[in-house]
């Protein structure tokens, strides 16, 4: 792939960022940040979450001022107000959650804020005809047809990011910034994107490619640049390094990989068991269709897919968040098809939500609140309908030092705490009931090493202690390190399954984009 | 991605939250501004504001008779008051408490009036309880409209609200009409169906009573009580609470009830207390007006109960202060809708502040 | 059959249809702006309210009904900027500020109505627009009353209408609307000036609206009473749901609500046994029916209500 790099001496770069610094108040997200990208250059930028790649593209695209620093495109000093600047600077960005109008057609949406020039001269009227025949044309050079008439919430999810990059190649972009394109992309839809993207560069785009998934990297990309906690740790040839190195750099230290599930299951003996589980939702979709599953005592059940194929409905039928349309639930022999969800939290279901902020807390409520929530009306925190604020506390403080949730003051609102530190709480919460089921669904998502292993660490010490857990992760690495089993779900169904410990990656892969084994 | 919240903005955070939002003083500073448009006004008037304030508060608390009459006048909009507050804690904006305190005050009349004769040991509570149920009905229609059919609250309130008025009209027209009266009001309640007089020569009534026991109860019940700390919950975060294994369809419903119950009692001892009958007129706006008072109460039962008593005395003392001095009593609603947009405008503004100083917010965390 | 059609209380029952439903038609119309824009307006009772008043007090003392007519713009206009720096730039919570102008409004007209006229004197009167003269036209049956016995104001209206309509669903104005209200941070990755837009869609809404409040007092009545728009805003809030936020949606859900209104009036002539208060109630009621049919949040604009994200928005 280095061979295709054109000769640095004759052209400047075409991006070039020195020295930028961009801080939110006291936390500095990019500090002396340099990033250089050629014309016709696959770069990637990679880092854990929150080590500042985002930030430093916001950055690019216009939609935050830097505190310091420069950019130049194609060796001309540059200043990028806002983001119809960096437009006409010929710099676009397809973001992680797309930047698209759903209840608009595709056509519509190319039109919103083309500069007159680019609108044929129209600028009270736009003629949609003429964009739509502009996008047709594009779309056919690059392989990436789309329907111009078609309404963007229509369309899936690989449809819209063909949309968003047209949009920006519409526009006249020259430097094309994908944010975690392949997140939401099956397997087979990211080789498809990984080949528009060489023939974009090969037509001389600089494409800046966003990651923390290193095999990605290593086979797309010409050049890495790694960043770790807002600063750059090192700017490498893809040809010339390895995925153990990029790792390195990504993470300060040696890689620790999630904590492996070692010990044999000691118990057995069914927990959970669904029979022919399905769920219709109210626009008539089908979003689960005839799960069969089953999960013993002492074992992690994992359940792998692509993000929207029922894995999160499946959660929350089990925790009682959603009924079901047909089928039933038994938990230790006993039905619970129509329990409410806070019968199951008293019969021993516990839950790991998948969205902290909006699902597991109450942001403005205190720790202590947040802590007891699931209990409020327990003998052990109420009498008499009256909350007992001695017990809270106690119980309380007591959660907060065994799952070392910081700043301990139990009284802070929940809000004002970090999300590794959420998470802990959120984490004990649901384990210190001695829980007879756990549904964690992400539940190391956004989180970092420390804290990511804590919660790994946690998950199997409740698997010693004889509960049943389902652990519902898009990452492959999680589920292979912690599962005892791994099922994978495809359009609301159960397509596959293998058991560990040792999992052929590849078939699950497959198994993922909708082939069965 | 997380960002991390900044030391600095805990602590603004945590002054915003103790002095701002828990604290009365924000409620100070709006009324203290929303006093300085209108002492302007006055001026401008070529009256002398601290004559027209003196006026107003010799009028309304100078005196046994004002002090009785502010009283009088606390008791709807503290009870109405604190009924939204709670609706608001849950995340419900009932706009309805204007139709629920209509639709209480008829309850109230029926049944005193079908009831005449029996001992009134049963009856006075008969109608209070009946005004409630009543008032809980008419609220909860506007409950059931949202959470069957998802049909905004605000709107349905205030619909019910017209409804509500114009069906009390109705039936003191026809069915309730006391016989050969000229007028659209029911029969007079019998002497002993009248809630007692608390001070002799004033028309203070035991209403004001049921106000402080009210707010006590209130009070224990949202901030010491399992009931109350699941209410905030789903004002908070319906989702969460969910999760949680709170049952947020009941708690929604529970709100509606709530202020319906509260309302129709406003309604009972405006009937039972004050007119001793039913009439078209029953209510000149107490249920707008409690609105804000639930606002600038910060949306707490003693804090409602205080505002209630402010503006109470602001509206006895606002037509003295007409006649005496020519200054339209609009002035006092005016003022009263000011404070609402200082309120929120000082919220707001401190944030902004907030924001302002720290220069820039951690971008939105992404999942 | 056709002696209904030409009977003169059916003519003034059209004719009455089309007076009534013009004020809450031109407040739904500002509605349409300021909603799909995603700013919840409603203060549109107030801004009603203000224009209503304004087209009174200006028309009175200029004798100028166009100098009050336009009076009636700006203010509303000007409530209409109020709104967008508490909903806009403070991010206020949108309900409770529009109920807050709408106490202020009615406070504010009440007050100044009392100082400029005194207690106890004569109620002031201006002369209201006359329906123009279309001479053998308004004798046609059914289309007469209903098209062509107005006065100028209710063809402005109309013209209003179309006008909005051209504007929001076919226009760059109305794609950007529509942009912003929908997914207010895509729109500014577009290059797109969002408060800008939103400030004007909700000026906009308040022109139109006051305009509304005008008719109120300078075409129907020549008067102004205390509260006088008494509920209309909040009604046509009501309607911009039934007419699903769209120009040709909202004139057949106002002339539904005129019918009703102009119904209860003739049925004060005409007695049917029906109880008076069944006719006053049944706008009200048909909006609360219409509110269970519709599910009142389908079709709003995403970001509807919401206040703007600090970051990434210009």
């Amino acid at each position: 792939m280095a061979a295709t790099l054109p000769p640095t001496n004759v052209q400047p770069p075409a991006v070039s960022m020195s020295g930028i610094r961009i801080a939110f108040g006291k936390v500095v997200a990019n500090d002396a940040v340099d990033l250089e990208v050629r014309p016709g250059e696959i770069h990637a930028l990679l880092g854990e979450n929150g080590a500042g790649k985002t930030t430093l593209m916001r950055a690019l695209s216009g939609l935050l001022q830097p505190d310091a620093g420069a950019i130049r495109l194609n060796g001309q000093p540059v200043v990028i107000r806002d983001p119809q600047t960096a437009q006409d600077l010929g710099i676009g960005m397809v973001h992680q959650h797309f930047m698209l109008i759903e209840t608009m057609t595709v056509a519509e949406n190319m039109s919103l804020g083309l500069p007159r020039e680019r609108a044929g001269g129209r600028v009270f009227f736009p003629d949609f005809d003429r964009v739509a025949r502009e996008v047709d044309a594009l779309g056919r050079r690059h392989d990436l047809q789309v329907d111009a008439s078609a309404r963007v919430g229509s369309l899936t999810v690989a449809g819209q990011q063909r949309v968003e990059i047209l949009k920006a190649l519409h526009r006249g972009a020259r430097v094309l910034i994908l944010d975690e394109p392949t997140a939401v992309l099956s397997p087979q839809e990211s080789l498809r994107l990984f080949a528009v993207v060489r023939s974009l560069a090969e037509e001389g785009t600089a494409i800046i490619f966003i990651s923390h998934k290193l095999h990605e990297v290593m086979a797309v990309t010409d050049r890495i640049t790694v960043l770790r906690r807002g600063k750059v740790a090192g700017c490498l040839t893809t040809a010339e390094t390895s995925e153990g190195e990029i790792a390195r750099l990504m993470v300060g230290a040696v890689t620790s990989r999630p904590r492996r599930n070692t010990t044999p299951r000691g118990e057995t003996g069914t927990v959970l068991r669904l029979r022919g589980a399905g769920l219709t939702d109210e626009r008539g979709l089908r979003q689960l269709d005839g799960i069969d599953l089953e999960i013993g005592r002492s074992e992690i059940l994992g359940v792998a897919g692509v993000d929207g194929n029922g894995q999160s409905e499946l959660a929350e039928v089990v925790v009682g968040l959603q009924r079901l349309s047909d089928g039933s639930i038994e938990l230790d022999g006993a039905d619970m098809t129509g329990a409410s969800p806070a019968v199951r939290i008293a019969r021993g279901v516990a839950h790991v939500p998948e969205d902290r902020h909006r699902t597991a807390l109450v942001p403005d409520m205190s720790v202590a609140d947040n802590a007891v929530i699931e209990m409020a009306g327990w003998r052990r925190f109420a009498r008499a309908g009256l909350r007992r604020g001695r017990h809270i506390a106690e119980f309380a403080r007591e959660l907060v030092q065994d799952y070392d949730v910081r700043p301990g003051d139990i009284r802070q609102p929940v809000g004002s705490l970090s999300g590794g530190n959420q998470q802990k709480l959120v984490m004990g919460r649901a384990l210190t009931r001695d829980p007879k089921l756990i549904v964690a669904v992400q539940p190391a998502r956004g989180l970092d090493f420390g804290a990511t292993a804590f919660v790994h660490g946690r998950l199997l010490d409740s698997r010693s202690g004889g509960a049943a857990i389902m652990l519902i992760s898009a990452e492959m690495d999680e589920l292979v390190a912690l599962c005892d089993r791994i099922v994978v779900m495809y359009r609301g169904m159960i397509i596959g399954e293998q058991t560990g410990p040792d999992y052929d990656i590849a078939a699950l892969g497959l198994m993922m984009a909708g082939r069965a084994a | 991605m997380t960002v991390r919240t900044a030391p600095g903005a805990d602590a603004l955070a945590f002054l915003r939250e103790r002095l701002v939002a828990q604290n009365a003083l924000s409620g100070l500073v709006a009324l203290a501004l929303a006093f300085g448009v209108g002492a302007l006004l006055i001026l401008s008037m070529g009256v002398n504001p601290i004559e027209a304030c003196a006026v107003l508060f010799q009028a309304s608390l100078g005196s046994t008779n004002g002090l009785a009459e502010t009283a009088i006048r606390t008791v709807p909009l503290a009870l109405a008051g604190i009924g939204i507050a709670l609706s608001f804690r849950a995340g419900v904006f009932n706009v309805g408490a204007e139709g629920q305190i209509f639709i209480g005050g008829i309850a109230t009349a029926f049944v005193g009036v079908q009831l005449a004769g029996a001992p009134s040991a049963i009856v006075l509570p008969a109608m209070a309880a009946a005004a409630m149920l009543a008032g809980a009905f008419w609220s909860s229609i506007a409950g059931v409209l949202k959470l069957r059919f998802g049909a905004d609250e605000l709107i349905t309130t205030i619909m019910l609200n017209y409804v509500a008025i114009h069906f009390v009209s109705y039936l003191l027209h026809g069915p309730l009409q006391a016989p050969g009266s000229p007028l659209a009001q029911t029969e007079r309640l019998a002497r002993e169906l009248r809630l007692p007089i608390l001070v002799p020569t004033t028309r203070l009534h035991a209403g004001i009573l049921l106000v402080i026991l009210v707010t006590v109860a209130a009070q224990v019940w949202l901030w010491l009580s399992v009931g109350g700390f699941r209410l905030r919950s789903v004002g908070h975060n319906p989702r969460a609470a969910r999760s949680a294994g709170i049952n947020v369809t009941g708690v929604t419903l529970l709100a509606f009830v709530l202020c319906g119950a509260l309302s129709g009692l406003a309604g009972f001892s405006e009937v039972a207390g004050v007119h001793r009958r039913m009439i078209e007129n029953l209510s000149p706006g107490f249920g707008y007006t409690a609105i804000i008072v639930a606002l600038l109460g910060r949306t707490s039962p003693l804090g409602v109960l205080m505002a209630a008593t402010l503006f109470a005395a602001l509206q006895i003392g606002s037509s003295t202060m007409e006649s005496a001095l020519g200054v339209p009593g609009a002035l006092i609603a005016m003022i009263q809708a000011l404070v609402v947009l200082f309120l929120i405008g000082q919220g707001a503004l401190f944030t902004a502040i907030g924001h302002l100083l720290r220069r820039r917010t951690a971008p939105e965390t992404q999942r | 059959m056709m002696s209904i059609l030409t009977d003169p209380v059916f003519a003034g029952f059209l004719s009455a249809s089309v007076r009534l439903s013009m004020p809450i038609l031109l407040a739904a119309l500002g509605g349409v702006f300021a909603e799909r824009s995603g700013v919840l307006n409603v203060g549109l009772e107030g801004m009603m309210l203000a224009g209503c008043f304004a087209g009174f007090m200006l028309t009175f003392l200029s004798g100028q009904l166009s100098v009050g007519l336009a009076a009636a713009m700006v203010v509303g206009g000007l409530v209409g900027l109020l709104l967008g720096c508490f909903a806009i730039t403070l991010r206020a919570n949108q309900v409770v500020v529009g109920i807050a102008i709408n106490l202020l409004v009615a406070g504010t007209t009440a007050f100044l109505f009392r100082l400029a006229f005194r207690a106890g004197a004569e109620t002031p009167r201006i002369t209201p627009f006359k329906p123009l003269d279309f001479g053998p036209l308004a004798d046609i049956p059914v289309l007469g009353p209903l098209l062509f016995s107005h006065d100028i104001l209710t063809y402005a209206a109309l013209g209003l209408v179309l006008l909005s309509w051209v504007v929001l669903c076919r226009s760059t104005i109305g794609l950007t609307v529509s942009a912003v209200g929908e997914h207010p941070v895509a729109a500014t990755t577009l290059g797109l000036y969002v408060i800008r837009t939103r400030y004007l869609a909700v000026m906009a809404s308040g022109v139109l609206a006051g305009l509304g409040g005008a008719f109120l007092s300078i075409s129907a009545t020549g008067l102004f009473l205390d509260n006088m728009t008494a509920g209309r805003g909040y009604i046509a809030l009501a309607i911009l749901i039934l007419g699903r936020r769209h120009p040709v949606g909202i004139v057949a859900a106002s002339l539904l609500f005129g019918a009703a209104e102009a119904l209860q009036l003739r049925a004060q002539l005409m007695p049917t046994g029906v109880p008076l208060q069944a006719l006053i109630v049944l706008p009200y009621a048909l909006t609360l029916v219409v509110l269970a049919g519709f599910a009142s949040r389908s079709g709003a604009p995403a970001s509807l209500g919401q206040p703007l994200p600090r970051t990434g928005i210009r």
